[in-house]
């Protein structure tokens, strides 16, 4: 068993007990008439059971540990964390900035400032990915996207 | 119901439409290209473009979609053969020898009895199907929602069992997805659960956003974190076409991986991914000469990988007969089959013929048209591969954003995503697999009520689960499967034991 199952296990056991805690609250009803709570509830028990169990193993074969080392060591995470900024950003602005001037500056940022590439290609790729998108998915498939702030501009 | 040329009449009627036809070959191509491409597998394709096909007719939609899960694993073979890293988990073990075979100049035959292989697996595939699919059907037809209830639990049982490391964790996956599918409206007293005043949960949590999250922003995320190298083996591909002995040495491992793809294809949780591993312990053991796989066998992957391409037909199975996906990708079939309002189960064969037949005979269109796709046009496939990665994941990440804003035009969805995105890099990080959670979020809604059903008609009686022959001989295979793991732990804890004390 893994050092790091012993703290996954417990957080997934209280998961569990709190998911459990909610089907109690939606009221479990009978056995012959089970009300909305009731599946909901027996699973959560399940998964604090199934907690308790990988956490009793991490306890009975503790030797098995050999994963001392960090999950991130020698990986570059910031990028993935700089790319879900990144999302999270376009997510929330999405709807004011429309969806081409959005998408232009999400791509223009994925292709320059994650990984190294030029300028010119950056522009390009963003710029012609935005415009290929917006055709196929908005005009062709007939997605209503957002128009945003470019069509105030415009207006 | 229809007798045989009948049925495949009808089917060819609605595959040859030129709308049909036009959306086999989308599928089929994307499904290539996918298959060639990492970073993204068949069911994120499939979730991506499943939007997209919300406004045309449901025959159309699912023969897209089926073709882009099976055209991926053809383009899966082209990966392993000339880059060593495979396109789809189920190419995984074509790279043994068909790398070996790249680097001795034979790329060639390697890539031809690979379509060959795949070709035929496809076609024999369906022929079983078409056999099997309504009789079971028929079978099914006597359920009612205890064996129903039992038949997800062994489908979900089989799945952890068969593709999962760790069973518990699996397990623990499998209760969250559960609750996960709970969300939104009760199935039987409409009563909002889980939502905590959320109106975009209210309809429950959609599975495109959270496949794509699962499936395409975490791998995205990993990918970004470790690093994509990859160095395509420089040979000129030529003779595509494998000679007389290729032939003789492939024809035996195409006929058995076509029948154990099929078989294995079936059982939940087996697909295309057990299927090839499986033909290629077998190849190997049939073999008079073992000592050459490893070395460029063309054995090695002709079996593998025919026996993946049959595992994708065996999986339609029990989705379009019991309305069980078997997979992740099958999920995402039966998610589109439902917003089309024609649900899988055993009276789709009955109720909506066109469609069924129509999928199988789009299927054998589809499996020549991936024969031309993939052998005259290889260049193609070729320089497709070299696309760097820095250029490929935010095309990946554009089109899963697209995805998931095209469910509700909403982009609460592409929050929900981005949720599940960080879930799924840190659940890969931990090491939980993330189908179990998948199929059980789907299965949820369906499992509660037949569970609920079936304890409202007995009474509370449990024993309904037990009383009725094909509900008991699941749940009866689904605690063999689940205690298996457990007894073998045991046992081989106390031979480690014995052999301390000694």
């Amino acid at each position: 068993m893994k050092q790091r199952d012993r703290l996954t296990s417990l957080f997934w056991a209280g998961v569990g007990l709190y998911i459990a805690y909610e089907g109690y609250r939606l009221k479990l009803g009978t056995l012959g008439s089970p009300n909305c709570g009731f599946f909901i509830f027996w699973t959560g028990l399940v998964l604090t059971g199934l907690g308790l169990i990988l956490f009793s193993q991490t306890l009975l074969w503790p030797k098995e540990a050999k994963d001392r080392q960090t999950l991130w060591e020698g990986s570059q995470w910031s990028k993935g964390a700089k790319m879900m900024a990144a999302l999270l950003l376009y997510a929330l602005l999405f709807k004011w900035l429309g969806f081409i001037l959005s998408t232009f500056l999400l791509l223009l940022f994925l292709c320059k400032g994650l990984e190294p590439q030029k300028w010119r290609v950056a522009f390009i790729l963003a710029a012609a990915t935005t415009v290929t998108c917006y055709f196929v998915f908005g005009v062709f498939l007939e997605l209503q996207f957002p128009p945003g702030l470019l069509q105030k501009i415009l207006e | 119901m229809m007798d045989f040329p009948s049925a495949m009449q009808l089917g060819l009627t609605t595959a040859l439409q030129p709308m049909n036809l036009l959306y086999c070959f989308i599928g089929v191509f994307i499904g290539t290209m996918i298959g060639v491409l990492p970073g993204i597998g068949p069911s994120g394709a499939i979730a991506i473009l499943m939007p997209t096909t919300f406004n045309i007719p449901a025959v159309s939609a699912i023969i897209m979609l089926a073709g882009i899960y099976y055209g991926a694993m053809y383009g899966g073979s082209t990966t392993s053969i000339l880059v060593n890293i495979p396109g789809e988990a189920a190419s995984v073990v074509t790279c043994i020898d068909g790398y070996q075979m790249a680097r001795q100049g034979r790329a060639g035959p390697a890539l031809g009895i690979s379509a060959f292989g795949s070709f035929i697996a496809g076609i024999s595939g369906i022929i079983l199907l078409s056999i099997l699919a309504p009789s079971l059907a028929q079978v099914a037809l006597d359920f009612g929602p205890p064996e129903f209830f039992s038949l997800m639990v062994l489908g979900l049982t089989l799945v952890i069992y068969l593709g999962s490391a760790s069973m518990v964790k699996a397990l623990m996956m499998a209760s969250l997805g559960a609750v996960l599918g709970c969300i939104g409206q009760d199935p039987i007293l409409a009563a909002p659960r889980l939502t905590y005043g959320l109106e975009a949960l209210f309809d429950g949590l959609d599975l495109i956003p959270v496949i794509m999250g699962l499936f395409g922003i975490s791998e995205v995320l990993l990918n970004l974190e470790e690093g994509v190298k990859r160095q395509i083996y420089e040979t000129k591909i030529k003779g595509l076409l494998p000679s007389r002995e290729d032939w003789k040495l492939s024809s035996k491992p195409i006929i058995r991986g076509s029948l154990l793809g099929f078989f294995l294809g079936v059982v939940p949780g087996g697909g295309a991914l057990l299927a090839s591993f499986t033909s290629y312990a077998i190849e190997k053991k049939f073999s008079k000469h073992p000592e050459r796989f490893g070395h460029g066998a063309i054995e090695g992957v002709a079996g593998p990988e025919t026996a993946n391409n049959a595992g994708t037909m065996g999986a339609m199975v029990p989705l379009l007969t019991l309305g069980i996906p078997s997979n992740v990708a099958m999920a995402l079939l039966l998610a589109a089959l439902m917003i089309h309002g024609t649900p899988p189960g055993p009276l789709l064969i009955q109720n909506h013929p066109d469609l069924f037949w129509g999928i199988m005979a789009s299927m054998i269109i589809g499996n020549f048209l991936l024969l031309l796709l993939n052998l005259p046009l290889i260049g193609i496939w070729v320089k497709v591969l070299k696309i760097p990665y820095q250029v490929l994941f935010p095309l990946i990440i554009i089109f899963c954003l697209i995805g998931a804003y095209s469910v509700h035009m909403n982009a609460m969805d592409i929050l929900i995503m981005l949720v599940f995105g960080v879930f799924g890099y840190f659940m890969r990080k931990f090491e939980y697999d993330g189908a179990p959670l998948v199929l059980a979020f789907i299965l949820a809604p369906m499992m509660e009520t037949a569970l609920r059903q079936s304890l409202i008609v007995s009474r509370g009686d449990f024993g309904i689960f037990i009383h009725r022959p094909y509900s008991l001989v699941a749940l009866v295979t689904a605690v063999i499967f689940l205690v298996m793991p457990l007894i073998s732990f045991l046992r081989k804890k106390r031979e480690k034991l014995v052999v301390e004390e000694d």
